[in-house]
């Protein structure tokens, strides 16, 4: 497997250089290959884009060439993971992305933090080989007792928009967490333990 | 742009908006204004549409950083060239770019798409959407993996990603895992000099040997100028030479490689440019003028990188 690492490096700031190492670590030792910006290979002149199958940005510093990466990425249909710190603030551009239906299941924005940032470039690798990512296949079991007036409501919706109860409700849960300011406010803040 | 069997092929204005849309990616690189020019299925070369089109990017000039024109691929290098010559030492890029396949053999095209994985465009508009917001002041082509200036542009094939290579193999840009910049450009202080005059009253003959001038007598008296693609060295036989020199409107004899001095007052020597180029270039110089002492020295002078420095 071979994928693309992109980031524009700040040489003053050492824990970007230390994440960068993180990231390199973790596809060598999953048998990744890895083409970046930030260590050129005498081979790497003979490979286009083309020939990559997922871009990996760390975008601790925006730059104009990690948006014309991101957009031929995904012409190409090619899996994006935009990494961001935990605290920084979504490029605007990208938010435009976010809630594109067409990319939804291929282009991943995640806030890492030390403990973090394996866990996603583990999803990344996930959906590259799968297709999907199988972290947010449900899973977790809940049982729910509503009202019959809730139930006559979700049968009638359900129906409308020819979806399953179940579906409906966990489609509800998503478009929240997605619009909730406040708990996106919080993925994003730094932890101290991390 | 895209195929007949697409609903959403340019033909009005409206259609621009959710031909875009189908390409959200190209949002994250640069805020776009499209502009409608003409519609899938109209004619898009000829001196009115350069003059068009080079208007266009004159009243909008100083609002944008770069400009792209999507073109139907037959037409799109005189396009490109016209507006090289209508703006002189331009200070941002002008980029002219299409799909690869154009509708003209449908089954062919349907082979094609699969192997090039679309129809072209796509890729070929986010490359030109980056380079427009990038230190280019040119007017030049993107097509598959390759930026060139048009003025150096050679038609070289058919149904390929790359439909176009320089004539002196070098090229502005490559594109590999970004856009890598090949040659550096100097980027003038001031907005360029705008002439946007075009004499489409033109001949252009291919010279073959045995060829005798008297089938061109006629039409070479109705138009304002005359092209002849000569051949090297000598160019042509004594007696085409002679009949060149009783007609009295301006002559380009041309060749890629080289044409001799003809020490005939209406004759102008051109040599290592494409024929494209020297043509459009010409037209360019006929509109402005009819002095052929003044045209010479238009045809001599370089304009945009236009002389093949190495063939």
């Amino acid at each position: 497997m071979k994928v693309y690492f992109y980031s524009k490096p700040e040489p003053e700031k050492e824990s970007q250089a230390e994440n960068h190492l993180k990231i390199f670590e973790f596809f060598r030792e999953n048998g990744v290959d890895v083409v970046s910006n930030l260590r050129k290979r005498p081979d790497d002149d003979e490979l286009s884009f083309e020939k990559m199958e997922g871009l990996v940005v760390e975008g601790s510093k925006s730059a104009p060439e990690a948006g014309y990466l991101i957009a031929t990425a995904l012409s190409q249909e090619k899996p994006v993971l935009y990494l961001l710190p935990k605290g920084s603030i979504i490029p605007d551009q990208l938010r435009l992305l976010i809630n594109n239906k067409k990319f939804k299941k291929i282009f991943l924005l995640d806030f890492y933090g030390q403990k973090t940032l394996n866990n996603f470039l583990i999803d990344f690798i996930d959906i590259i080989e799968t297709g999907e990512l199988r972290r947010q296949v449900p899973t977790i079991k809940f049982t729910l007792r509503f009202t019959p007036r809730a139930d006559r409501y979700m049968t009638w919706l359900s129906r409308k928009k020819n979806i399953s109860k179940a579906d409906l409700l966990r489609k509800m849960i998503d478009e929240d967490i997605k619009n909730d300011e406040e708990y996106q406010g919080h993925l994003r803040r730094p932890r101290n333990e991390e | 742009m895209l195929s007949e069997k697409d609903p959403l092929a340019v033909h009005q204005a409206s259609d621009i908006n959710g031909w875009l849309k189908k390409m959200p990616e190209i949002e994250i690189m640069a805020e776009i204004e499209p502009v409608f020019l003409i519609g899938e299925g109209h004619q898009t070369s000829g001196k009115e549409f350069w003059q068009k089109i080079n208007n266009l990017i004159q009243s909008r000039y100083d609002d944008f950083m770069g400009f792209i024109v999507i073109n139907r691929v037959s037409d799109i290098l005189f396009n490109a060239l016209a507006a090289t010559f209508a703006f002189n030492h331009l200070n941002k890029p002008v980029i002219f770019t299409g799909s690869q396949l154009p509708i003209v053999d449908k089954s062919l095209i349907d082979i094609k798409r699969k192997s090039f994985g679309g129809l072209g465009i796509k890729a070929n508009l986010i490359n030109a959407v980056q380079i427009a917001t990038m230190d280019f002041p040119v007017v030049g082509l993107m097509f598959g993996n390759a930026f060139l200036r048009a003025t150096k542009a050679v038609r070289s094939a058919i149904y390929s990603l790359n439909i176009f290579t320089s004539a002196d193999n070098k090229y502005l840009a490559k594109i590999d895992f970004g856009i890598s910049p090949q040659t550096k450009l100097n980027r003038p202080e001031k907005n360029p000099e705008f002439v946007n005059d075009f004499e489409d009253k033109v001949l252009y003959v291919k010279y073959q040997p045995g060829l005798t001038f008297e089938d061109y007598k006629e039409t070479a008296g109705k138009v304002k100028g005359l092209v002849i693609e000569s051949l090297p060295v000598e160019p042509f036989n004594a007696e085409f030479k002679n009949e060149l020199d009783r007609i009295k409107i301006p002559v380009v004899v041309y060749n890629k490689y080289y044409v001799p001095d003809l020490a005939i007052d209406n004759v102008i020597a051109v040599r290592q440019m494409t024929k494209e180029t020297a043509l459009v270039k010409f037209m360019w110089a006929l509109g402005q003028t009819d002095d052929i002492k003044k045209i010479r020295v238009i045809m001599n002078q370089d304009y945009a990188g236009e002389f093949i420095k190495d063939s």
